[in-house]
């Protein structure tokens, strides 16, 4: 995982999915940020622990952004109920191609 | 292709075991967005094993990765705290309002495979079952229509022209079987063309086809590699109906069994169809000897071919021809079964040593492997070691807590074990009957297969040529009673 930090932002660049010790992890990061930008283009999947991790992340006023998302991501959160909740749209940042 | 991991239950192996996932189910065919789907199950499964299964102490995690020709299963076992799926239904207007996200991954988990099993075993822990199908392009999707609504005809002098077959033989294969059998054919897969280049360029089967000296395919035939031992299945075979009574089928049978001697192979199975006799007559031309008679192994199909058995679900013989003989095995022969199996040995030519334990030592577990195909609405249960617990682990088995219908279960008990003749008689207790012998079926042991029938069949159609073949259906017809 790689960290930047300017200010209250956060910027993350996963190598992996972004799972349970991910999410964890960032939620950890993310304390003191406002504005977290994660680039997930090495992810395979984001599973439903990263989903809800994001969630309270976003409960709690942050500003968060997945960048490169892996294609199933859209999936997984329709499944799950949390299109509205997540703000889909603007939870996506940068795609794939 | 097969793979099995045991994995420490710790946060650590999720990234892991996810990992290996990808890159396995990407190597047996399935699509990136089906490898990362079937991941994306076996990370949320993980995941609650980890956190709620093992919340104190670690404990082991086993993964059990399958494939076959149309489908891959993977089957989770752990011995963690108890838990009840069922008990965690996923509410998306609860978890918002509580803000707890409990059955999400289970929610995920159902969605993503195309079947999902759990079982409560007890003592015997938990396990959870995870079913893709793997998906490729149909023939239909791949030809114009116009092309695969005929066969085309041959020159009446035309000869023919048997080859081994190849990945770029496969688009041929498919429309083979189009053209003879519609889209009745059992084996899906078969439509596929890529899915059966896939299999070649692995090695999981291997086949030949004949064309006409003009280039129409007329027949094909292959071994597959489809059980957990070196033995091979003569599992596909096609010949154009204007092309049969010409000696096709021996001719590619013939060339098949040199490739698979060649191979090393120890002999070649097929499991002819009981509806007509067909197979069985050119199986015995070439030396092969019915061991087991397997009731309802498919549901019925209306095979375009031959539609007197369109009413009837299929029941099939198992036939075994051995390439290696070897040494004389040691087998421990339940006494009811002893004479019956003793002259499908002697049929076979196969050597034995037959002994007798009385009051076998068990340990505490029994190890059993369980593959359901509830497509075919079958299920096998494989014996690795029989344990105190081995009655109650069957009836577990028998009793998924998601229930799917079933027509049948085999249960294979290995013939080498002293402890197999010990649970016959509970067995037959338990509704089991006898099918037969599987020479060499798994793992180079030879089993013997008992079946539990939800559904008995007419026995009026099932249709036997041999002797022993007309010895084993009476001695079942007997047991069914």
């Amino acid at each position: 995982m790689n960290v930047k930090r300017k200010g209250n932002r956060l910027r993350v660049r996963l190598v992996r999915d972004l799972n349970l010790l991910a999410a964890h992890r960032i939620q950890q990061l993310a304390a003191d940020a406002e504005d977290i930008r994660i680039n997930i283009r090495g992810a395979k999947f984001v599973d439903s622990e990263a989903l809800i991790r994001i969630y309270q992340l976003l409960q709690a006023g942050k500003r968060v952004r997945l960048d490169y998302p892996p294609p199933i991501l859209e999936e997984t959160v329709h499944v799950l109920g949390l299109a509205e909740a997540l703000d889909l749209d603007t939870l996506i940042g940068k795609r794939r191609k | 292709m097969d793979a099995h991991l045991k994995l420490r239950s710790d946060l650590s192996i999720i990234g892991s075991i996810a990992d290996f996932s990808y890159k396995w189910s990407m190597n047996v065919g399935l699509t990136p967005m089906d490898a990362a789907r079937l991941t994306l199950a076996i990370d949320e499964l993980t995941t609650d094993i980890v956190r709620f299964g093992y919340p104190e102490e670690p404990g082991d995690i086993e993964f059990f990765f399958h494939k076959n020709l149309s489908h891959v299963e993977v089957t989770i076992t752990e011995l963690g705290e108890p838990f009840e799926p069922e008990r965690y239904p996923y509410d998306v207007e609860q978890a918002l309002a509580t803000n707890n996200f409990e059955g999400a991954g289970l929610e995920i988990v159902r969605h993503m495979v195309d079947d999902f099993v759990f079982i409560n075993k007890g003592r015997g822990g938990k396990e959870f079952r995870l079913t893709k199908n793997i998906s490729a392009t149909h023939i239909a999707d791949m030809v114009p229509a116009e092309e695969l609504k005929a066969a085309p005809v041959a020159p009446e002098d035309d000869g023919y022209v048997l080859t081994p077959l190849l990945p770029e033989d496969t688009e041929d294969v498919a429309k083979l079987i189009y053209w003879t059998y519609g889209y009745s054919y059992m084996k899906e897969a078969l439509y596929h063309p890529k899915q059966t280049a896939l299999a070649l360029e692995r090695g999981e089967k291997f086949g030949v086809l004949v064309r006409t000296t003009s280039g129409e395919p007329v027949g094909y035939f292959a071994v597959l590699r489809t059980t957990d031992s070196n033995i091979g299945e003569v599992g596909e075979a096609v010949v154009s109906p204007k092309h049969r009574k010409k000696g096709i089928m021996l001719m590619m049978l013939d060339a098949l069994l040199v490739t698979a001697r060649e191979r090393g192979l120890l002999g070649i199975f097929g499991e002819a169809v009981t509806g007509h006799t067909i197979s069985q007559r050119v199986n015995a031309k070439f030396g092969f000897y019915s061991t087991a008679l397997m009731l309802e192994a498919f549901p019925r199909v209306k095979y375009k071919m031959f539609k007197e058995i369109s009413d009837q679900d299929i029941s099939v013989l198992i036939e075994y021809v051995p390439l290696v003989r070897g040494l004389p095995q040691t087998v421990y022969l339940p006494e009811r079964y002893a004479p019956l199996l003793t002259t499908i040995y002697k049929h076979l030519e196969l050597p034995i040593e037959p002994r007798t334990v009385f009051n076998q030592t068990l340990p505490q577990t029994s190890k059993i492997t369980a593959r359901f195909n509830y497509e075919f609405m079958q299920g096998t249960l494989v014996v690795k070691r029989f344990g105190e617990d081995f009655l109650e682990q069957v009836e577990l088995q028998l009793q998924p807590e998601s229930e799917r219908p079933l027509n049948v279960v085999y249960l294979d008990l290995p013939l080498d074990d002293p402890a197999t003749p010990q649970f016959v008689d509970a067995l037959r207790a338990k509704g089991f009957i006898f099918s037969g012998l599987m020479p060499r079926f798994h793992h180079e042991r030879d089993y013997l297969r008992l079946q539990k029938l939800y559904k008995v069949p007419d026995f009026s159609w099932i249709k036997v040529l041999t002797p022993l073949a007309a010895q084993l259906k009476a001695f079942i017809a007997e047991e069914i009673g």
